[in-house]
């Protein structure tokens, strides 16, 4: 009996369908590459645009009417900044807009006729403008930022004689400081969450190409021990990529870090089981191999949206956000970035946490059923 | 002509009897843009919670708290006793920041000792985070002369001649900072783009026999028609989706093209061509369709990263800069953003230069190597 389920002969024991799966990884071209060598290509490929960390010399037009040494001192003091490259100073709005149409900047700044004047002498009627492209957000929002602050550097130090700066300074210093990641950098912002989105992708393909090519051949069921030590490879797998990147290449990519190594050493086993589970499920209803990317791959950029990590989970509508959860590196974000980034404890991160631990039980299960379960002969071998 | 009509007849054919090749172009694009519709459909950030850290708990401090409370950006999340347990609740995900109240704020300011009001945001979510520190800098800051009016006896505030500035910021395309038209403008040709590649590399694998398109090629009546008769459901397909979702975005959400809306069209299915060309060489080259879907999962997969769209390329490294121009989706968010904030048409030239070079030498590239390996055999 059991001949067509070949690979599930009654030989088959927790050991050795390990052995077997990771002999099967390391010896499919296809796996290999998707697995490991892409997490090891991922790890420097990804980072590298988000390595200067910053924008920087974002192009904009000046309109310089006021034509002072007030306005000249401020362009200087622009183009100066990190975040902002004066690309030309034109004396008419019009040609500055037209250098905008023609997509040569991102901003353009009118400093209007009248300025100095008024900052001496209170009259009013002058002041800046600055007109930014808000469909790159991030562009629009750090020239933005850069101008005011230029603009009020430039009015206490041109302007105001030494002793009137504390008196018409403003009143109060806000300070504004991000935590964790002390530089506000791009790179220890988006990498760390993405990090858990390369793991997951890698090892779904990975595991539903296994699965998609085993359902081509027909001989995809598995006993419960089958079933039990393939799981465990492909989630030793996710283990070792999870360690990986958390461990040795966060810190070759200098990402910020406050670790709680234990913490994070406890829970990468709950989140590799519940990834490579899903796996195995969603590669059982696959007709072929090559189906796991083909279905998978487009999903990566949703799934990282979905996390939450640049739009929070809590300004997506109800059933998105419920949805959202159902995704393993959702909670795998919101758990593994406050253990790696944030330090910190188990108790910070029970929500999560718990959410991982539910998915990894139940598509586990569902996994079983699915592979194990329906198969009639494993019920009937089973019994005693 | 013959073979594009038998290879075109025979693909929608194929289409008609492959339930997961349909699905591929049909449920999995339809329910992505679903999803990622539904994601964004607020738009910008609201209510995002910040915790505060009252030192002061005084007339002060409650106009600070009234103003921030007052604030779109910003939900109140909770007084905590110290920053220790203000970071904490950071670290537990239940604020995204908090703001620290001096003690004193009111009579320092009166006084003119200068207090400090900090503002502390979690950096490792840096978006959402980073906007609500900036909203509630702005509404702090906002609060002050009231404060300073109130502690004054006479209630009145000398003007400022810091103040004296004013700053108008006016931000064109998008100006309640809406995610669903940054993001949504960008996810979405990526998304199309990674599905473009997969299923136009699956489609000409299909054809391959032995690790070889040459029996293919021979049984097809001419490579190059044949390739684009095979490539052309695929290539509509996407397409249309891609139109579904823009005009989703500007006819029921309301978002306004400020150029050419049939540019950014026939863009996108030059785009989505030139993905088709190159999943055609990758397939002809590797002669293996998971080895072509793996290469299309890497280059497609994280082209966003490196379009600049989200963070400039402008200070980045020689090899992100060069990368990011070989990428065609690069050109063709340069293309579709452009026209969306209103450039001029001529400014689409170069990016649809781009596209159309990918075309022909992606196009040319397979086309070339198909013969050639046909020939030998």
């Amino acid at each position: 009996m059991g001949l067509h389920h070949g690979k599930s002969a009654p030989g088959m024991t927790f050991d050795r369908a390990f052995l077997e799966t990771w002999r099967t990884i390391l010896t499919s071209r296809t796996l290999l590459s998707t697995m490991l060598l892409a997490v090891v290509l991922y790890a420097f490929y990804y980072p590298a645009p988000y390595s200067h960390e910053t924008p920087r010399k974002l192009p904009v037009v000046v309109v310089d009417q006021d034509d002072s040494a007030l306005s000249r001192a401020m362009i200087l003091d622009l183009d100066a900044t990190r975040a902002i490259s004066v690309a030309e100073v034109v004396a008419n709005l019009a040609d500055a807009q037209a250098d905008m149409r023609k997509g040569k900047a991102d901003g353009v700044i009118l400093i209007s006729d009248g300025l100095e004047r008024q900052l001496r002498s209170g009259t009013p009627g002058s002041g800046i403008a600055v007109w930014v492209n808000a469909t790159y957000l991030l562009r629009a929002s750090t020239i933005g930022e850069t101008v005011t602050a230029v603009i009020q550097n430039t009015a206490k130090t041109h302007l105001l004689p030494g002793g009137q700066i504390s008196r018409g300074g403003p009143p109060v210093a806000v300070v504004t400081e991000p935590l964790f990641n002390r530089t506000g950098g791009y790179k220890g912002y988006v990498f760390p969450s993405v990090a858990v989105i390369i793991i997951q992708q890698t090892l779904l393909f990975g595991a539903a190409t296994f699965m998609g090519g085993r359902r081509r051949t027909g001989l995809w069921r598995m006993r419960a021990a089958e079933f039990g030590g393939t799981l465990a490879a492909f989630s030793s797998v996710g283990i070792l990529g999870c360690y990986f990147l958390f461990g040795l290449i966060f810190w070759v990519q200098a990402v910020p870090m406050d670790g709680n190594v234990v913490g994070m050493m406890i829970v990468v086993p709950i989140f590799a089981t519940a990834v490579a589970a899903l796996g195995l499920l969603v590669g059982s209803v696959f007709d072929r191999s090559e189906r796991a990317i083909y279905m998978l791959g487009p999903t990566s950029v949703p799934f990282f949206f979905l996390t939450g990590a640049t739009y929070p989970l809590d300004q997506m509508p109800y059933f998105v956000a419920a949805f959202a959860r159902l995704i393993p590196s959702t909670s795998g974000v919101h758990t593994f970035v406050p253990l790696n980034q944030m330090g910190a404890t188990l108790g910070d991160v029970a929500v999560p946490l718990l959410t991982m631990v539910a998915l990894a039980v139940v598509y586990s299960l569902l996994a079983y059923i699915r592979i194990v379960g329906s198969s009639p002969r494993s019920t009937l071998t089973s019994a005693p | 002509m013959n073979a594009f009509r038998r290879a075109l007849v025979r693909e929608v054919q194929h289409l008609r009897h492959d339930r997961w090749d349909l699905a591929g172009i049909t449920l999995l694009p339809g329910f992505l843009i679903f999803i990622v519709a539904a994601l964004f459909w607020q738009g910008p950030l609201l209510q995002v919670p910040l915790g505060i850290v009252d030192g002061d708990a005084s007339t002060a401090s409650r106009t600070v708290i009234r103003a921030l409370d007052a604030s779109p950006l910003i939900r109140f999340g909770g007084y905590y006793p110290g920053e220790v347990e203000a970071v904490r609740a950071v670290r537990a995900g239940k604020i995204m920041g908090f703001a620290h109240i001096p003690a004193g704020l009111g009579e320092s300011v009166a006084r003119h000792r200068e207090p400090v009001v900090r503002i502390l945001y979690n950096g490792s979510f840096l978006t959402a985070g980073g906007q609500v520190a900036r909203a509630a800098e702005e509404a702090v800051t906002e609060a002050l002369p009231e404060i300073a009016a109130d502690q004054l006896p006479n209630h009145a505030v000398p003007a400022s001649r810091v103040r004296r500035l004013a700053v108008e910021a006016t931000p064109l395309g998008n100006a309640p900072s809406s995610f669903e038209w940054f993001l949504g403008l960008l996810i979405f040709p990526a998304v199309l783009h990674l599905i473009a590649a997969c299923v136009c590399a699956m489609a000409i694998g299909r054809e391959l026999e032995d690790k070889s398109l040459s029996a293919w090629a021979k049984a097809s009546g001419g490579v190059a028609s044949a390739m684009v008769g095979k490539m052309l459901p695929y290539v509509l397909a996407i397409s249309g989706w891609g139109l579904v979702w823009l005009l989703y975005l500007t006819l029921a959400r309301g978002w306004r093209v400020e150029g050419s809306i049939v540019l950014i069209a026939c863009g996108q299915t030059l785009f989505y061509t030139a993905t088709a060309a190159i999943a055609a060489l990758l397939v002809a080259v590797t002669r293996e369709t998971a080895t072509a879907l793996s290469a299309s999962a890497v280059y497609a997969g994280s082209a966003l990263a490196y379009s600049g769209a989200t963070l400039p390329l402008n200070g980045a490294n020689a090899f992100a800069r060069t990368w990011s121009n070989v990428l065609p989706l690069t050109h063709y968010i340069a293309l579709q953003m452009g026209q969306v904030s209103g450039q001029a048409v001529a400014a689409a030239v170069a990016p649809t230069t781009s596209l159309m070079a990918y075309v022909v030498i992606a196009g040319g590239g397979a086309w070339a190597f198909i013969m050639a390996r046909a020939r030998r055999a």
